[in-house]
């Protein structure tokens, strides 16, 4: 597949698409500190409000008392669960879907959750204290953060009836269908494909193996929270309108405005930068709630969610127990997939559980028989509000697979990939996928790689030595439409986008393209965020540039027939100079007089005759008009749409480690990839979006752990020396190649890579390779040296 | 965090007058007390917090009479980038070369380090989430709970958790003497398991001086520090060595006060260092462990711990 659908799809030379480094306005706000997001926003005359935060895995408050709370000088109001403007003000239950609830309850079903009341204060200090006043009868209910236990037949049901249905279609499928009934805490999602029974009586080898996929916080880095305030202006007509900071959904103004009911284009924001967060567009309480407190209290109010309150999951635990039955060859005949998966609290996605099983890596490989049975286990541990960097979830079963195909065949595990990899355009092709090959060389070449057995390597320092190996998709997967705009004003192109941007840079990526195609400088574009504009840049995952580019590949050519026909006609017909009296010094002539529109064209920052580019005007010269172009589409949807029956771009990881085996020590020596993305729209945004994946890769597999005291469920690791995020200190080097093989379907043959690289394994893998043992992720020197029988 | 007042010393005579109220906490780099105070871990609040590092002459590196005298006040970064410190005690500059990221050494004192509260995610926990022993309660909740990076040489006082500092394992090896504003401690005797403290240090008494004699003729040091990040962690184990006709080994992070490892010292003593005798010493180290089964893993790294420290000091 290539940008076969849009206008100078096949382009070949490039002067600002794929450049490295150059100064985006609002990537140079994000990193200079510049930009304001949500908690940064202090207003004259505000307020502060606090939740009070559930010290209970799972709770009930029967009653709360706020008489002495109230009576602290500064106190300003204290709302609770039984207050009317609370109960009636409703939020999504479920991302994406599920039915809507009241916004505090008083119930609290994880550790630190926001239940039952909030403070209202001058001060944060005085609704902490407010908060210590509150006196709150709880009634204390048993909990579960230990899936495995929850999932046993006598474990305490932590979940009121009528559950979220686990076997209906969510908003991206999900499940099978004919699942048995929800029994105490679990749910059963049952996918099968093809006949399993008959691919292992087919197979040479049988091999079982367990792994466990660790629990990740996003850990976002800005503290989420918004400050609201009501105010009138006749100028936007009848009645209050909203202004609210630091909400920076995708959907608003629209989530305010429906949950406050008031009219989109009476909601105002200033602030569209919600700082980074990978695929989790949930809003938490502290953003929704600030209008009502605002309204109640009669002032601007702030609510900002503490570090504590923000290790919500990226990634959800899941155990499985995977069969595997395989030729001599090493081609996979047949695969069962068990899982037991977390279900997290109440609202959690489906990413990670029932999601995954249409998502996943295995309908990758040639193998068309296919069991997943999955428990899911409702759980106290967290929330995950959408998905993680590590989406598909289940992909490392299958690098597991591969490594564990290629040592009882002695073989290379990339050889044991290429065997089962289908080609291009199904299961059943036979063909190679071209950009896997190339990959593939390039990642050799570049690691120097020479595959070794297990524990066949040791470094002159006495370590062991492992390696592995991993492939994925370059993905994108979304299918919205983009309703671009691109404005000419006063000689200067404007990009207006609603937003938001969420530590990332595809208004930059955008702008670029823009500028490519109406033959300008990137800096001579204009990006302006303002959330009531239309257009947003991102669709989820990789859309977000490569999609949203080709759209505004349309659109930025359909500003351009308009500039050139401007051109000629004002050309033709020159307007006076010199305002209404007009003026004695007559214009100069332009040189496009009495031309075709086709006979021009644009570059360099000039309007150009084609056949003599040495003829040419400025634009901001050669047109003195207005102009506007919009257009409303997208490309063709994405291969990733196949969930993996069809293949273009591809990715190869390559990780090496060194094992000290006296203390259990893993260090990653280098991590090496090689992305084909199609096309590089913005390689910086790129490259440092493949250091981070390894990043989350290297901390999920080393470091973080999300720990739990078994007696009360109260997280252990929720601050950040316990939950062990690696530092840019700690993080090991990335070697990276970038091809562009132009396969990918949006601009110019892109695809991207978000969803794609991060995984759970590869470093798991090779301390495999290393030490001849399974160790589970975070591979903490305490299970490393159990494995090797040093504890 | 709650409100307090703060003042700013001019003189060890005025912290000591405002710390005999009882209501008031001592402030040097601050990197260990703001985030108790943030985190609101303890039973109590200070009403008063008082600096030091505003009291003239707290923060210098000198040696006067072959002995080496560090302010109370001196940061870490200073100690670990100290040319004369980094060749002739060179496990001090190690410790603190060591300690969390390049900010908070930049910020926390030598004082600070060593008088810093110990970990232990039970007693860490905001809100005063568990009122364990260490705060007067009655339970240790990490002894039935997570203890994986707790005790293996058993509770004082009923309480698993370690001693966290790098630079105390390296001013015990040293032999060291802190200063207080009333008497000289020897390092080794300054660890203490209180509620909450860690020291033996009365509530007005004042740190001074760190005072560390030059080690004798041919002695040589090292630290050794074993930690999941490189770049900030407080260590799973870590460990001082002084070589030389006395040796000395002290562990830290495996007990709730600096372990010195005497057994190890003994192995040592008037031997040439050898991979084997180091080996022997480390195994040494920890023939007393009482490991929990979650710590188990801390044995064999700190057995290791000592084995390279004391090869990197020979």
């Amino acid at each position: 597949m290539a940008d076969l659908a849009g206008v100078n799809g096949q382009r070949e030379k490039f002067r600002v698409v794929g450049m490295p480094n150059l100064p985006g306005r609002l990537s140079y706000a994000m990193a200079a500190g510049i930009a304001k997001y949500g908690a940064d926003y202090i207003v004259p005359d505000m307020l502060h409000a606090k939740f009070l935060r559930s010290p209970y895995a799972n709770a009930r408050i029967e009653s709360i008392d706020t008489a002495r709370a109230r009576k602290i000088p500064g106190v300003i109001d204290i709302l609770t669960f039984e207050d009317e403007d609370i109960k009636n003000l409703l939020e999504q239950g479920e991302m994406m879907s599920g039915p809507l609830k009241s916004i505090l309850t008083n119930r609290a079903d994880q550790e630190g959750a926001e239940v039952g009341a909030i403070v209202i204060a001058e001060s944060e200090d005085i609704c902490d204290k407010a908060l210590r006043q509150l006196d709150i009868k709880w009634d204390i209910l048993p909990h579960v953060v230990d899936i495995l236990e929850g999932r046993r037949a006598d474990s305490p049901v932590i979940r009121p009836p009528a559950p979220k249905s686990q076997d209906t279609a969510g908003p991206f499928g999900m499940g099978g269908g004919n699942n048995p009934p929800k029994k105490g805490n679990v749910s059963y999602s049952n996918v099968n494909a093809g006949d399993v029974e008959a691919g292992f009586k087919e197979a040479d080898h049988i091999i079982e193996y367990d792994l466990n996929m660790p629990a990740f916080s996003g850990h976002i880095p800005n503290p989420i929270g918004s400050v609201a305030w009501w105010f009138q202006n006749t100028y936007h007509g009848e009645g209050l309108n909203i202004h609210v900071e630091g909400v920076g959904s995708p959907n608003d103004p629209g989530t305010i405005a429906n949950m406050y009911k008031v009219p989109p284009e009476k909601v105002f924001q200033e602030c569209m930068l919600i700082g980074g967060k990978y695929c989790d567009w949930g809003l938490r309480k502290s953003q929704l709630i600030t209008p009502l407190l605002a309204k109640r209290a009669g002032r601007p109010v702030r609510c900002v969610n503490s570090r504590y309150d923000q290790y919500d999951f990226n990634l959800n635990q899941r155990f499985m127990h995977i069969k595997i039955g395989f030729k001599k060859s090493g081609l996979i005949t047949a695969i069962d997939d068990f899982s037991i998966a977390d279900s997290g609290v109440e609202g959690s996605s489906i990413f990670g559980t029932t999601m995954d099983q249409n998502y996943g890596p295995y309908f990758t490989t040639r193998c068309q028989n296919v069991k997943q049975n999955m428990d899911i286990v409702d759980s106290n541990r967290g929330k995950m509000y959408l998905s993680g960097q590590h989406n598909p979830m289940n992909w490392d079963s299958i690098t597991l697979a591969i490594h564990l195909i290629a040592e009882k065949l002695g073989k290379d595990p990339v050889e044991i990939a290429r065997i089962n990899l289908h080609g291009p355009e199904s299961q059943t092709d036979p063909n190679p996928v071209p950009s896997f090959e190339a990959c593939i060389a390039a990642a050799k070449k570049m690691m120097d790689w020479k595959w070794h057995n297990t524990g066949g390597k040791r470094l002159k320092d006495g370590r062991m030595h492992g390696a592995s190996f991993r492939y994925q998709q370059c993905p994108r997967h979304s299918g919205m439409i983009f309703n671009c705009k691109l404005e000419l004003k006063n000689g200067v192109v404007h990009l207006d986008s609603k937003g938001p941007v969420v530590g990332n840079y595809i208004m930059e990526a955008n702008m670029m393209v823009v500028a490519e195609e109406l033959g300008l400088n990137y800096e001579d574009i204009r990006g302006r965020l303002d959330s009531h504009e239309t257009y947003k840049p991102w669709g989820g995952g990789s859309d977000g540039t490569t999609a949203s580019g080709w759209a505004l590949k349309e659109c930025a050519n359909i500003l351009k027939k308009q500039i050139l026909e401007k051109a000629v006609e004002e050309a033709n017909t020159p307007s006076p100079q010199g305002g209404v009296m007009g003026s004695k010094t007559k214009p100069a002539a332009s040189p496009f007089k009495g031309m075709k529109p086709e006979e021009l064209d644009m570059v360099d920052g000039k309007i150009v005759v084609k056949n003599n580019p040495g003829i040419g005007v400025p634009l901001k010269e050669a047109v003195r008009s207005n102009l506007f172009a919009t257009y409303s589409g997208r490309p063709p949807l994405s291969l990733w749409n196949e969930r993996g029956k069809k293949l273009d771009t591809m990715n190869v990881a390559m990780c090496e480690v060194a094992v000290d085996a006296e203390t259990g020590e893993v260090e990653i020596i280098r991590f090496g990839v090689v992305a084909d993305t199609g096309k590089i729209m913005r390689r910086t945004s790129l490259e440092s979006q493949i250091e981070q994946v390894m990043f989350f890769s290297e901390g999920c597999q080393l470091y973080e752990d999300y720990i739990y005291d078994s007696k009360t469920g109260v997280k252990l690791s929720a601050n950040m020396f316990e939950y062990k995020k690696p530092t840019i200190l700690d993080h090991a080097p990335v070697a990276m190649e970038l091809l562009e093989t132009r396969a990918g379907n949006a601009a110019y043959g892109s695809n991207g890579i978000s969803h794609s690289l991060a995984n759970t394994h590869l470093v798991i893998a090779a301390i495999y390779n290393a030490i001849g043992k399974w160790v589970d992720p975070p591979a903490t020197p305490d299970k490393v040296l159990k494995a090797l029988g040093k504890a | 965090m709650r409100p307090f007042n703060h003042t700013n010393a001019t003189s060890i005579a005025e912290i000591k007058t405002a710390l005999a109220d009882g209501k008031t906490t001592l402030i040097a780099g601050g990197t260990d007390l703001v985030g108790t105070l943030k985190d609101n871990i303890l039973r109590d609040y200070p009403s008063t917090v008082i600096n030091l590092k505003t009291v003239p002459g707290m923060d210098y590196i000198k040696e006067e009479g072959g002995v080496l005298k560090i302010g109370a006040a001196t940061h870490l970064a200073d100690i670990a980038a100290d040319p004369n410190i980094q060749k002739k005690y060179t496990a001090l500059a190690q410790a603190a070369s060591r300690v969390a990221t390049p900010h908070i050494r930049d910020m926390g004192t030598i004082a600070g380090n060593i008088a810093q509260l110990h970990r232990c995610w039970y007693f860490r926990k905001p809100e005063n989430r568990f009122d364990c022993k260490r705060k007067g309660g009655n339970t240790c909740f990490a002894m039935t709970g997570d203890n994986r990076y707790h005790s293996i040489f058993g509770a004082v006082g009923g309480c698993i958790a370690v001693h966290p500092s790098d630079t105390a394992p390296a001013l015990i090896a040293l032999n060291a003497k802190v200063v207080t504003d009333r008497r000289q401690i020897e390092a080794e005797n300054f660890f203490d398991v209180k509620q909450p403290g860690n020291t033996v240090l009365e509530k007005d008494e004042v740190i001074t001086e760190i005072q560390i004699p030059a080690p004798p003729k041919g002695a040589k040091s090292a630290f050794i520090k074993f930690a999941l990040r490189k770049s900030i962690d407080f260590p799973i184990v870590n460990c001082a060595v002084m070589t030389g006709k006395n040796p000395r080994v002290c562990l830290n992070a495996v007990a709730p006060k600096p372990y010195r490892a005497i057994k190890a010292e003994e192995v040592i003593k008037g031997k040439k260092i050898s991979e084997k005798i180091a080996e022997e010493a480390g195994t040494a180290a920890v023939a007393d462990a009482r490991p929990l089964n979650a710590t188990k893993f801390k044995v064999q790294i700190a057995r290791v711990m000592v084995k390279r420290a004391i090869l990197a000091a020979s």
